[in-house]
């Protein structure tokens, strides 16, 4: 099993606090780890862009954001969520597997946008949950540093407020002022450096402790058996 | 009550046709759909998936709003889609965030021509007409805005777990836009896992929306129903992604 994956799972699942918006791919495993770590104390709730919350952990690890019959007994209210209720959340988590400095995330194309040579998913409701994001967390648990650029280019969702990243090597704020706040390992600094961005001053993250490691590998353990493309590769190989 | 390849036989070239739902889609209509040859239709689909992309590798649509398109399961990209992108295949995309597709399909619900909506200024929604034409900005004396124009629908296929004879239906699965877009449908299809609303139990969707019931178990199917079963996971890592 991948250490640095499970460790950057058990890091982020700490995010989770108060109303959280729980977008598609890695937030729904780091979502799923708090709430195993979270016990019986219900500290933070999920809102989904289907129109539904949860408390604790669902009944099986989902497939997606839209996997119901997996989050099953785990629903607890539905609605409208990206119009009205997303941003009284006290913390958006999206996934961002391209994004540039000023938090900007692409999901939609590479090459022209009306001719691409890649054509990618498009966004969802990425873009109306991080422009009503009063408090933005984007997860990039992959293993290239060169997907976060100094410039994206097609933007699917842009940040409304305040925006950090958080990846495997560390965590940067992302904006006007790009500033590294934690670092693990060089691989974030050094890439971060080729942007031009100052890197002094970041903090050591604290290590997951045994628990969190050991929840977090439960946790990719069974992603890979419900066909999650990342956890095959950190529990595979 | 009909059957449901009865209730498809009724979509005609030219259609704007809703398939629900967000998470519980319906791969039952899709396949009959394709079955029955269908061709030039509006599709609308916020969670493009699985079903959309088998709909543009059959032929079936010429022109699709959705807010993305991908296999949930992986998440892995659906290779029909990206090809007619990529290909430039002759089809009209309009390609909207989700909250602002359930907005057009709600100002159709009330008979308005566009409703104001949240776009950053920042994305290629707001600065590269990916919508193709269904943005604009207007002044008001109460301010300006960003407004999407109002989407009515000829058709919705509508995933519900329960319904009864005239229509009054029950969704045990959240359901996303299902109800706007049955409000901005000409004509509803509700398509249930099970007859019959059991005693004491209210409806979700009133049957003064619905037209047709159909009575098709496992319709949503390798995607899962809540209390019914689970979604097919081995299903879906073996399609065509």
């Amino acid at each position: 099993m991948n250490r640095e994956v499970v460790a950057f799972l058990a890091v982020a699942a700490r995010e989770f606090r108060g109303w959280v918006f729980t977008g598609f791919h890695w937030p729904v495993l780091a979502g799923e780890v708090a709430a195993r770590l979270d016990g019986g104390s219900r500290s933070f709730r999920q809102l989904f862009e289907a129109g539904f919350a949860t408390e604790g952990p669902a009944d099986v690890l989902p497939t997606s954001t839209t996997d119901f019959a997996a989050f099953g007994g785990a629903i607890v209210w539905r609605g409208d969520v990206l119009g009205t209720l997303v941003r009284r959340a006290d913390l958006v988590v999206l996934d961002a597997a391209n994004v540039d400095l000023a938090g900007c995330v692409n999901s939609t194309a590479i090459g022209d946008y009306r001719a691409p040579r890649v054509r990618m998913p498009g966004g969802g409701g990425a873009a109306d949950a991080a422009g009503a994001a009063r408090d933005l967390l984007l997860l990039y648990g992959g293993a290239d540093p060169a997907r976060i650029v100094e410039r994206v280019e097609h933007v699917t969702a842009a940040p409304g407020g305040p925006v950090r990243l958080r990846t495997r090597w560390g965590t940067v704020r992302l904006g006007a002022e790009p500033r590294l706040l934690t670092a693990t390992g060089d691989v974030l600094v050094h890439r971060l450096r080729q942007l031009g961005v100052d890197t002094e001053g970041a903090e050591q993250e604290e290590p997951p402790t045994g628990r969190e490691m050991d929840v977090a590998a439960e946790v990719l353990t069974e992603a890979a058996g419900r066909g999650y493309v990342v956890a095959r590769e950190a529990v595979h190989g | 009550m009909t059957t449901l390849a009865e209730a498809v036989a009724t979509v005609s070239a030219g259609d704007t046709v809703w398939l629900g739902n967000f998470g519980t889609q319906l791969f039952a209509v899709g396949a009959e759909l394709v079955r029955q040859e269908a061709r030039g239709l509006h599709v609308v689909l916020a969670s493009g998936g699985l079903l959309l992309d088998r709909l543009i590798g059959a032929g079936v649509v010429s022109e699709v709003t959705f807010a993305h398109c991908w296999n949930a399961v992986g998440p892995a990209p659906t290779r029909h889609f990206r090809r007619a992108w990529q290909d430039g295949v002759d089809i009209r995309w309009h390609e909207l965030p989700m909250g602002v597709l359930a907005a057009a399909l709600g100002a159709a619900a009330q008979g308005v021509p566009f409703a104001p909506v949240r776009v950053h200024p920042g994305t290629g929604y707001a600065t590269g007409d990916w919508s193709g034409g269904m943005l604009a900005t207007v002044s008001t004396p109460f301010g300006a805005a960003t407004v999407v124009k109002a989407l009515p629908v000829d058709i919705a296929f509508v995933h519900v777990d329960r319904a009864d004879a005239v229509g009054n239906s029950v969704f045990s699965a959240p359901p996303g836009e299902a109800v706007v877009a049955a409000q901005a449908a000409r004509r509803v299809v509700v398509v249930a896992e099970e007859p019959g609303l059991p005693a004491g139990v209210r409806a979700d969707l009133p049957g003064l929306l619905v037209d047709t019931v159909v009575v098709s178990p496992g319709a949503a199917a390798p995607d899962g129903v809540p209390g019914r079963y689970p979604r097919d996971v081995a299903a879906y890592t073996g399609r065509d992604a």
